[in-house]
């Protein structure tokens, strides 16, 4: 798995779709890594699972805070690729 | 009397039993009024049961109405309270580094968590709705506790909560149509039991009740199981189980 932004987009969107079933949404990469993530069919359960997956994925903890400020998936990419960019301590 | 509702005949009898109650000490006249309608309860919660919504089979249905009833003429009475079993109490307000409190909406639920914030222990709760409760809560004057709206955030902010100390309560239950009766009854959703196995945070029960004699009787109590050896759906019938064993109410009344 590569931390640069493409690939962490990636593992983002694996990680997310795991949780939803609505396939044709998925077809346009672009479209739904724009498309709110509260427009997403997870309820809370679900989006905790994502996030921890990503946390794991990335050996990173996210501050909660943080997250919720993240529309969308490519919001959280970016936060994902400046906490792993952010000196271990910090985090 | 005819056209009245039974809550305008039960509110009338209690006012006749203030107004007749002398210089009754005001703890005397709730316990009284309290074992009064524990004998009317069968009645009183057929009844509520079909008409209301959120009053649930606690023996709280007739809390509100002797405590206004008692108040109107000692407007500071405040119900005994008690603590069953303290020393769980004790251990989740002092020593408790994580912790989920596992609960049912009732109107006095509540109350456990004033308890803790009263030792020093700051509590938020989960709630199930957007706007204030559709039904009315029991405060011991304590009620400053945080709580956390549902959204799809809202499992991140309990986590939030417990990494700061902070014990997050939980509404398990919604309320639901009995299919075939003529009644609702409570189901159990494990989402909160997931939650707490993936977090891997020590779960307690938590219910508030009235004893026989009035007091509101606070209990906390540590499940058996050890978390990382049972389900979510094993922990649901555990919580169910106890709550029939603790209420005392008829099987099948709560399911998961």
């Amino acid at each position: 798995m590569s931390n640069n932004l493409e690939g962490i987009t990636s593992e983002v969107l694996r990680a997310f779709r795991k949780y939803t079933n609505a396939e044709a949404a998925w077809s346009d990469e672009a479209t739904i890594l724009s498309a709110p993530i509260s427009g997403l069919c997870l309820d809370s359960l679900d989006k905790l699972e994502a996030i921890m997956q990503l946390e794991d994925a990335f050996n990173i903890s996210f501050d909660e805070g943080d997250i919720e400020n993240c529309a969308t998936m490519t919001d959280l990419a970016e936060l994902i690729e400046k906490t792993i960019a952010r000196p271990a301590t910090l985090q | 009397m005819s056209g009245m509702s039974l809550d305008q005949i039960a509110g009338r009898w209690l006012r006749a039993r203030v107004s007749r109650s002398g210089d009754m000490p005001a703890a005397e006249l709730f316990s009284r009024l309290w074992r009064s309608y524990r004998r009317l309860e069968v009645i009183l919660k057929a009844a509520r049961y079909v008409s209301r919504s959120y009053h649930l089979p606690a023996g709280t249905s007739g809390f509100y109405a002797i405590l206004k009833a008692v108040r109107a003429r000692h407007p500071d009475y405040m119900p005994a309270l008690e603590i069953a079993n303290p020393g769980v109490l004790r251990f989740v307000a002092d020593r408790a580094n994580d912790a989920i409190v596992v609960t049912i909406h009732n109107g006095i639920s509540t109350s456990i968590m004033e308890v803790l914030q009263s030792r020093g222990r700051q509590c938020s709760l989960m709630t199930t709705r957007r706007g204030p409760g559709d039904f009315e809560r029991f405060t011991l004057g304590n009620d400053g506790f945080g709580t956390i709206h549902p959204d799809q955030n809202v499992l991140l902010r309990a986590r939030r909560g417990i990494r700061s100390g902070t014990v997050i309560f939980c509404h398990a239950d919604s309320l639901e149509q009995h299919p075939t009766e003529r009644r609702t009854r409570l189901r159990i959703g494990r989402n909160i039991f997931e939650f707490a196995r993936k977090i891997d945070v020590r779960v307690f029960y938590g219910i508030a009740s009235v004893s026989e004699r009035g007091a509101i009787v606070v209990r906390l109590v540590e499940p058996g199981y050890r978390l990382g050896r049972c389900s979510a759906s094993e922990m649901v019938e555990d919580f169910v189980a106890f709550l029939h064993a603790t209420l005392g109410c008829p099987r099948g009344r709560i399911v998961c």
